[in-house]
């Protein structure tokens, strides 16, 4: 049974969550809160809070989840409009991943899944964003590791990305884990001047992101 | 999935084609139960007979996975046709070459019947000329006997007339084939235009509602007495609706829109109603793009949904936008659903025409990629990058 906490401002989106999760037998919602403080209130035990990206008390959606990190809560941020600015601050912040409201139910339940046994959920909206990351203090994703990313986040099949890369399914997941290992290390101690060096060196090769294919 | 009319034809033509052909390897097995008393050399019959029949089941396989045969199969057939009717009439001992010992006539004809369905009219012409007198040479032994010479005109006259009007039945089945595919398609135009029409309409009713709860109520307020306009609480709501009725005045033009983003988001839009949930994702678009390069890619964004719609069976698709520096686009569409074989011959317009066709005529390119189970991907890029 995985417990989940919801921090969302829409009072009717928290209750529809709640029929919602009635029908998965291991997920249950234990905490459902306006505001973070609110949730806090009572410190819960939880195995993964579902946080709306923008709380209509304007608090900063990067420090909300510094502070849940910071309490040992592990995070999966939901928005209704992609914020690509203020998702990518919030993952550099330690959350866990990062899917639209507008999903399913059974990929919501997924990520969750995924966040609780303490893994990245890479959503293709979080793959779309995180390939398009600009940010000079960004992990360092090899040139391959770039391509699989690009292309997952334009919605293809795991299958149909790695015949496009010309490589095994097996290894275009195994690149994809990669990524999301490198994003799940965000949340721990600071890089190395050599993680800084290595980033600096891929930004002058891979100028415009996402690569094109060659075929 | 249900497959289109023009598939379905080819199918059901390459079901009958192979059992055709099978059915006229069955004569050789009632002939060698009787002996091998025909045959100079039983052994290579033998062998021979077991070539035509697993050329046979490969071939008519592949063309009802494929939905078609290629030129290239088709010319195979050909010529091992003619190969096998050669030998098989020499092998046959003298006086059983126009007897039913002779199998190799059935997949002449057979071959025959391929040629005028799957090759050019002045191709099949010529193949089917190479079989009679691939044919010919085979019996010829038995042109000394007047009687025989009959007979052989006669199965000679089967070998033209059986792949003639074959080649005229395929043809009606495909014409009312490309009939059906392209009544589906208009038909689904105009549910596709009735769904816009019906979310305009819906846009008003929301637009005159926003009129009565801003500007309308703003106004009346004023008009009442009871408010002071100056004060900077009323001219800030004022400067609001001000600029709302700005939007709404340029947000109902009917003009093709030129922004990129205003386009692709109306066509994500109008799929949205037919059920299909189309996640847009948007980077760094290069403003003032020829409205023509626009159009283009809408239309082209346009098909690959209606594509995912008719065929994906999945309720997802993924419609990514990426400009680069210098400009130029790259658009994809992305479903994982069904997918179809990258190389199988799609007789569909749509993907052809609108996709290929209009990104080519913009300057631009169009391609698509799928595999069966691995969902489909549709490509488009402005302007064309030489690979």
């Amino acid at each position: 049974m995985i417990r989940v906490g919801v921090v969302d401002d829409d009072a009717m989106l928290r209750e529809g969550m709640g029929a919602w999760f009635s029908a998965i037998p291991d997920l249950r919602i234990v905490a459902s809160a306006g505001s973070l403080a609110e949730l806090l209130d009572d410190v819960p035990a939880l195995d993964v809070v579902l946080l709306d990206l923008n709380l209509r008390d304007f608090s900063d959606p990067a420090a909300n989840v510094r502070l849940l990190v910071s309490q040992g809560y592990r995070v999966l941020i939901v928005s209704t409009i992609p914020d690509a600015e203020h998702v990518i601050s919030t993952i550099a912040a330690g959350a866990s991943g990062y899917v639209t409201k507008n999903r399913d139910l059974v990929a919501l339940a997924e990520a969750i899944r995924e966040v609780a046994s303490g893994e990245f959920a890479l959503s293709p909206e979080l793959a779309f964003v995180l390939s398009r990351d600009q940010r000079g203090d960004r992990p360092a994703l090899s040139p391959r590791e770039r391509e699989v990313l690009g292309l997952y986040a334009s919605g293809m099949t795991l299958e149909a990305v790695a015949r496009r890369v010309g490589i095994a399914p097996g290894t275009a997941r195994t690149h994809l884990g990669r990524v999301k290992q490198k994003y799940a290390d965000v949340g721990r101690p600071a890089f190395t001047k050599l993680d800084l060096a290595e980033r600096h060196r891929e930004d002058r090769l891979d100028l415009d992101g996402l690569p094109r294919d060659s075929d | 999935m249900e497959p289109e009319p023009i598939l379905r034809t080819e199918r059901v033509i390459a079901v009958t084609l192979g059992a055709f052909r099978v059915v006229q390897h069955l004569p050789f097995l009632a002939v060698s139960i009787g002996g091998w008393t025909a045959y100079s050399r039983p052994a290579l019959m033998w062998c021979l007979f077991v070539f035509s029949l697993a050329w046979a089941l490969f071939l008519f396989t592949f063309a009802y996975r494929r939905g078609g045969l290629r030129p290239s199969l088709a010319l195979a057939d050909v010529a091992f046709a003619a190969m096998i009717t050669v030998a098989v009439g020499r092998t046959c001992l003298p006086g059983h070459e126009l007897s039913w010992d002779n199998w190799s006539v059935g997949p002449v004809v057979g071959a025959g019947v391929v040629a005028a369905i799957y090759l050019r009219p002045r191709v099949a012409v010529g193949a089917v000329f190479i079989l009679v007198a691939a044919y010919a040479v085979g019996v010829d032994p038995a042109r000394d006997v007047p009687a025989e010479v009959a007979q052989t005109v006669g199965n000679l006259a089967g070998l033209v007339l059986f792949p003639f009007a074959a080649g005229l039945a395929a043809a009606t089945l495909r014409k009312s084939a490309r009939e059906a595919e392209a009544a589906s398609h208009r038909e689904f135009e105009l549910r596709l235009e009735r769904e816009t029409e019906r979310m305009l309409v819906d846009e008003r009713v929301r637009q005159y509602r926003l009129l009565h709860d801003t500007v309308l109520s703003t106004l009346s307020a004023i008009a009442r007495g009871g408010l002071d306009h100056r004060t900077p609480e009323v001219q800030k709501r004022c400067a609001d609706d001000a600029d709302w009725l700005r939007g709404l005045i340029t947000g109902t033009t009917h003009d093709m829109p030129t922004s990129l983003a205003a386009a692709l988001a109306d066509v994500s839009r109008a799929h949205a109603d037919l059920g299909l949930e189309v996640r847009q994702q948007y980077d760094s678009l290069p403003d003032g793009l020829p409205p023509e390069v626009v159009e283009a890619i809408a239309h082209a964004v346009r098909e690959a949904l209606n594509n995912v719609v008719k065929h994906a069976g999945t309720a997802d698709a993924w419609v990514t936008a990426i400009g680069d520096e210098a400009g130029g686009v790259r658009v994809t569409v992305a479903d994982r659903g069904a997918g179809f074989d990258g190389d199988a011959v799609r007789c569909g317009f749509g993907i052809n025409q609108s996709i290929r066709g209009r990104m080519r005529a913009a300057g631009g390119r169009g391609r698509i990629h799928s595999w069966a189970g691995e969902g489909t991907e549709v490509e488009l890029e402005w302007p064309m990058v030489s690979a």
